[in-house]
């Protein structure tokens, strides 16, 4: 169970397991892993039905103005309720169940914008270069042609692989990608639209690479060494492996890249 | 101080000293050339050079697997070469070393022929502008990737290992390095001193005696190169271990500096190795 989680307003801190002087720890250590990326966050905390020690509650808010995380809100049962008008936060109500909206970032990736700044000027100069050079290097796609009464495909065409890509092995593709199989590491997939895995992502995947930012992602499996839309660029972190694989969708919010669980639209 | 103008449009102020540009080659594949850029690299920006290495296997990438940068590579020295982007993009930084050990990464997608002598020379004397150390990892073989390595290269470090078939190329390498005018300095790697005391293994100074090179380091076979490799960890950076210190030598005696060699093997070794050193 993450303590942290990244949503679309900020980030969320969930200290019901434990008492939050247990926590402090391991809150500091996940903080202390990524500084920069925190810079600027908004933090909504929530807790079970007890309220914590205040003087564990004062630490924790002296060790997020150190990252310059700012306390927005509290949830929980009534006693959170007494504590945040005691705390002077906002009381947001009981703790969400199931979390169906929630969007987390990582444990496929993290945006670290302060480690690619040359990088990413470099990728927003392509929009600009676009024009002049396609990025299409790939033989006609296979994709079948639309039957009569299928409506005839005005965006630019898909290219369908069938197969694991291997390290070293490439698509670039003017349009979207879709891969039947695994990408491995050292692998590459460059397109302009969207890329779709169905399989493990393991290699770079960059879609919308003529810079658009509303491209997404998407793979069974969605580790990848690196991750790009547009100009951002999200890298895995360190030492994380998930035993459990779901499908998992990335997209562009605020500016950087979030990976959500795929929820498929009703 | 002065401007210089590079190979993609942009301009840098450089020093006007130029920094040293080193290929580490071996011929035979396998025999740690990789392992060996990394951790002199690292032990170069110990002793607080600026270091820039330069993966030139291109399309079978690896120097960035052992630095543990995988991940954070954008742009590689083939899109370098193409002005598809800044060289400073190109260039990842190693947060152990603040701003002193930076990795110009190969294109795994592409092929050796995908650069050029006349490309990877420019980028090279680019990069020597901006650091002290330019360590060129040179892919195996004489052909195609090494012209390319070698193309960049002032100078070259040699890696064998105790073997006939590594020091047979090995050799081959050093005439054509001969060829092209470049010094040429030595790393023995992977000895095993009880080995070679039963005399199942060359020694040291048998290998120095076929290749006739100055001699700048002597590296033990040790499993801790194989753990630290795998883990993106050079194991220069294990401090007070005997590696660590041995890389620590080798960078003293590129730096110019006179060192005893670490003993790995009581008596006489030692002595000789001094005579190969001195011949």
């Amino acid at each position: 169970m993450p303590i942290v989680r990244g949503t679309r307003n900020g980030l969320e801190f969930d200290l019901f397991a434990a008492p939050l002087a247990e926590l402090l720890p391991e809150i500091r250590e996940k903080l202390a892993a990524s500084p920069e990326f925190y810079h600027g966050a908004s933090a909504v905390f929530s807790f079970g039905d007890a309220a914590p020690g205040d003087g564990a509650f004062d630490q924790l808010l002296t060790l997020l103005a150190e990252y310059r995380i700012q306390g927005a809100g509290v949830r929980g049962g009534p006693a959170i309720a007494e504590f945040a008008a005691r705390a002077s936060l906002a009381y947001l109500g009981p703790v969400a169940k199931g979390g169906g909206k929630v969007h987390h970032l990582s444990h496929g990736a993290r945006s670290v914008d302060a480690d690619f700044a040359g990088a990413r000027a470099d990728l927003a100069r392509r929009r600009l270069r676009a024009v002049r050079e396609p990025v299409t290097e790939a033989a006609p796609s296979p994709v079948r042609p639309a039957k009569d009464g299928e409506p005839a495909s005005e965006a630019a065409p898909t290219r369908l692989q069938r197969g694991t890509l291997r390290g070293g092995q490439a698509i670039r593709q003017r349009g979207s990608i879709v891969v039947l199989g695994d990408v491995n590491p050292g692998a590459e997939l460059v397109a302009t639209g969207d890329i779709v895995v169905v399989g493990s992502l393991r290699g770079i995947a960059h879609a919308g690479a003529q810079g658009d930012a509303s491209a997404c992602v998407f793979a069974l499996d969605l580790s990848p060494t690196q991750l790009r839309i547009g100009p951002h660029i999200a890298a895995a972190p360190e030492g994380e492996r998930r035993r459990n694989p779901a499908p998992e969708l990335a997209r562009v919010e605020d500016g950087r890249i979030v990976i959500a669980p795929y929820t498929p639209p009703r | 101080m002065a401007w210089h103008k590079t190979i993609d449009g942009a301009a840098y102020e450089v020093s006007g000293e130029m920094g040293r540009r080193i290929v580490v080659t071996s011929g035979k594949g396998g025999v740690g050339k990789t392992t060996t850029t990394a951790n002199v690299g690292c032990a170069l920006a110990s002793r607080g050079h600026k270091v820039v290495l330069v993966d030139a296997d291109i399309g079978l990438r690896n120097l960035d697997l052992v630095l543990g940068l995988e991940k954070r590579i954008v742009f590689d020295v083939v899109e370098v070469a193409e002005g598809r982007c800044a060289l400073r993009s190109a260039l990842i930084k190693d947060k152990r070393f603040e701003d002193r050990l930076w990795l110009l990464p190969a294109a795994q997608t592409r092929d050796k022929e995908a650069l050029d002598e006349v490309q990877m020379e420019a980028i090279t004397r680019e990069l020597a502008g901006m650091a002290d150390y330019v360590l060129i990892d040179c892919p195996a073989g004489i052909e195609h990737g090494f012209r390319n390595a070698v193309a960049g290269a002032d100078e070259a470090l040699l890696v064998t290992t105790p073997e006939v078939s590594a020091i047979r190329d090995a050799d081959r390498i050093v005439g054509k390095l001969g060829e092209r005018g470049l010094p040429t300095r030595l790393i023995v790697n992977r000895i095993r001193p009880e080995l070679v005391k039963a005399g199942d293994m060359l020694s040291v100074e048998d290998v120095c005696g076929v290749l006739g090179l100055e001699l700048v380091g002597i590296v033990p076979d040790d499993e801790d190169v194989i753990d630290t490799t795998n883990r993106g960890e050079p194991a220069a950076l294990a401090e007070g271990t005997r590696l660590a210190a041995i890389y620590a030598k080798v960078a003293r005696r590129l730096d110019g500096e006179v060192v005893p060699f670490t003993n790995l093997e009581p008596q006489s070794l030692l002595g000789r190795l001094w005579g190969a050193l001195a011949g």
